[in-house]
């Protein structure tokens, strides 16, 4: 097995609830505030797909989402909290830079104390990245554990900066992940080189001239983003289906990471996937969920056939680090009720 | 498609553009004309979208132009209008192949 392969066979979803701003900006009403014509703003939303996004009103954070998430998760599936063996958080926006959130988490959902809390810093990759790590802990021996991703992206843009701004949406999902039997396969990739494509500087201990009285707010190099995307998200489908031994015919749902419509339709048809396999609509709808925007787009899209059928699922994230993985997954039935809005 | 119809849809995308684009192009396109200069990222991916529209609408089945060079400084095929020419039909050649 190649070094970045990882096959799991007693792990498996039993539920996704995912949790997003409470606030609708309609992207045509506030393109003004960016500093945008109306042509430039026509243009963008044509090329980016962007109609509408959510984020949250208040001072909300990410783990308020993920908390209210993960109480409905909990509820749905008739889950206690006795029955939780830890919490994985993933987000780029963490209550604090220290301690980890999900440790915070464990205390305001009353967890045991001997769970296993800790949060990873990652964003679009994010939930691959988790359920690939939580996975491993229930295949080690825990029961139930909870995955919790997702970002409160607004608070970390330059509110005029539109090339950024007016993408982002707020929300945060809990996935309930327990020990069953099924078969996954997971391929995760990293390429460091690339850490300035999309970075928020001037956010940590290092300090580089070039960043020097820039403010610690997201800033993305688009074209070297849309390069990263082409290059490296169509192999590794291609990579992770072959491992599999999966047709295209074998995969019920390509169910993405969203970061504009046209990159996904792009891929989309270069790997041949039918179009109604492939969820596209949860940036023009959501925003940009980052870490949230899989399972958002699940709750968002797909909680029909998610929760009524058993489904062969390839997930597939990438984005900042550059950190990019997939996954082959199969779940059964599992509760994925719509999108809720926070405060719900 | 020959060489010469590629060659009028590339350019019929840029003239379906031209009240959308963010640069006025006053001047003629030519095969010199280095295209990724031209016109800023948006605009590089909505010509592409509108060129694979057009080569979609000619050929009954879609052509993926975007790669992961197409804005590469060194290795772009839109580093001059004579180079992505060429590449559409290189492209489109492939998907016949597939």
């Amino acid at each position: 097995m190649a070094a970045n392969t990882l096959e799991f066979h007693n792990a498996s979803i039993k539920g996704i609830v995912t949790v997003a701003g409470d606030k609708k900006v309609d992207f045509m009403s506030s393109y003004e505030q960016f500093g945008l014509s109306n042509s430039e703003a026509q243009r963008l939303a044509k090329v980016m797909g962007l109609s509408s996004r959510y984020v949250v009103s208040g001072s909300q954070t990410t783990s308020d989402l993920c908390f209210e998430a993960v109480k409905k998760v909990l509820a749905g599936t008739n889950t206690g909290t006795e029955e939780l063996g830890g919490i994985i958080f993933v987000s780029q926006s963490p209550d604090f830079t220290s301690p980890a959130t999900a440790i915070s988490l464990q205390h305001r959902l009353g967890l045991s104390s001997s769970s296993v809390c800790f949060d990873m810093r990652l964003g679009c990759s994010g939930f691959v990245y988790g359920l690939a790590a939580a996975y491993g802990f229930i295949e080690a021996g825990l029961d139930n554990i909870l995955l919790c991703v997702g970002d409160v992206a607004s608070k970390l843009v330059d509110p005029t900066d539109h090339v950024v701004a007016p993408i982002m949406g707020d929300a945060g999902s809990a996935i309930l992940i327990q020990r069953s039997p099924s078969h996954s396969l997971f391929n995760l990739y990293s390429d460091g080189s690339g850490y300035d494509s999309l970075i928020i500087p001037n956010s940590g201990l290092r300090k580089e001239a070039r960043f020097s009285g820039k403010a610690p707010v997201i800033t993305m190099d688009g074209a070297a983003v849309f390069n990263f995307t082409l290059k490296r998200v169509p192999p590794m489908i291609d990579k992770i289906m072959n491992d599999a031994g999966l047709e295209n015919n074998d995969v019920d749902y390509l169910v993405m990471h969203q970061p504009n419509k046209y990159m996904l339709q792009n891929i989309k048809k270069k790997m041949k996937f039918d179009d109604n396999k492939v969820p596209d609509a949860t940036q023009s709808v959501y925003g940009n969920q980052n870490s949230a925007s899989i399972p958002g787009t699940i709750n968002g899209f797909l909680g029909g056939p998610y929760s009524s059928n058993k489904l062969t699922s390839l997930v597939a994230g990438f984005g900042i680090g550059l950190s990019w993985g997939a996954a082959i997954i199969t779940t059964d039935n599992i509760y994925t009720p719509k999108t809720f809005h926070s405060g719900e | 498609m020959e060489l010469d119809q590629i060659r009028e849809v590339a350019l019929q995308a840029f003239a379906n553009l031209k009240d959308e684009l963010e640069v006025t192009i006053d001047i003629e396109i030519i095969d010199a004309t280095n295209v990724l200069e031209l016109l800023d990222s948006m605009d590089i991916v909505n010509l592409i979208m509108e060129t694979e529209g057009l080569v979609e609408a000619k050929l009954g089945h879609y052509v993926a132009l975007a790669n992961e060079s197409t804005f590469d400084a060194d290795g772009s095929p839109l580093l001059s209008f004579g180079t992505w020419v060429s590449y559409i039909v290189e492209m489109c050649e492939v998907s016949y192949g597939s």
